[in-house]
């Protein structure tokens, strides 16, 4: 696997969406190749930031507003 | 006398609340806006209640009907969309690769270490509307490609490409903005 390819199936896999057949030699050539190995690690470190800094609750108040849109409906 | 269907959908329906509420901010940037359209996509979804199929893809559905709500509004009140991305966007993607083979053998773990949740906000609020609808919805909000592409009503290609391109563009600016902080050039 050239750096290329690993570089397109390691954003696969981070989306969830890589193929079984080729998590093995995605993974063999992480542990082969430092600099992708770093590039796997940062990208999947800012993937966990984003979803812990985007995530947020819904107020109370508009929670009882789309309750009552349901009820009233 | 609420039907069983009835209640089974606004179960299902009010399971999303907090992450339609995220995609609101997201989209309106403005917490009362947010407010103002997931209530205005609960009710869109009631009027369309009878297009879903209960136990299917209730999120992408609901999603689906906020994101065309949202539009419908913009074009009413005739504010535009922050623009497309120009050719800068594409060079910062293009330069991640020749930035890649630079690179010492370190293991990078330490990378976002000393950025706060505000850079982070306003680095992703800062991506070009198609970058940062893709990546959040598939970062954030967890989406299949298949899924985002029915929301986006585009394909299943473009969806990848755009969160593989977001990611690229919003690691570097992050990397320009931790080198600032930390009195780099």
């Amino acid at each position: 696997m050239t750096c290329e390819d690993a570089h397109l199936h390691m954003h696969d896999y981070l989306s969830g969406e890589l193929g079984a057949e080729y998590r093995k030699p995605l993974m063999d050539h992480l542990d082969a190749c430092p600099n992708c190995r770093k590039f796997f690690l940062q990208t999947q470190q800012m993937q966990t930031f984003v979803r812990n800094a985007m995530s947020v609750a819904a107020p109370s108040e508009l929670q009882s507003a789309v309750q009552s849109i349901l009820a009233n409906a | 006398m609420k039907s069983t269907r009835r209640k089974r959908f606004e179960k299902e329906v009010l399971s999303h609340l907090d992450r339609l509420y995220g995609y609101a901010i997201h989209l309106t940037r403005n917490g009362e806006d947010a407010s103002d359209l997931v209530q205005d996509t609960y009710l869109n979804a009631l009027r369309s209640e009878k297009q879903y199929s209960l136990g299917t893809n209730a999120g992408a559905w609901l999603f689906t009907i906020m994101r065309n709500t949202f539009l419908n509004k913009l074009r009413k009140s005739s504010r535009k969309p922050v623009g497309m991305a120009g050719e800068w966007i594409e060079q910062m993607a293009r330069e991640d690769v020749a930035e890649l083979k630079k690179m010492g053998p370190d293991p990078g773990m330490k990378f976002l270490d000393d950025l706060l949740q505000e850079d982070i906000v306003n680095a992703i609020e800062s991506l070009p509307d198609e970058f940062r609808e893709a990546v959040v919805l598939c970062d954030v909000q967890g989406f299949s490609y298949a899924d985002i592409a029915e929301i986006l009503e585009i394909p299943i290609g473009t969806v990848r490409s755009r969160i593989h391109r977001g990611r690229l563009i919003l690691r570097n600016l992050l990397a320009e903005w931790k080198n600032i902080a930390m009195g780099g050039s």
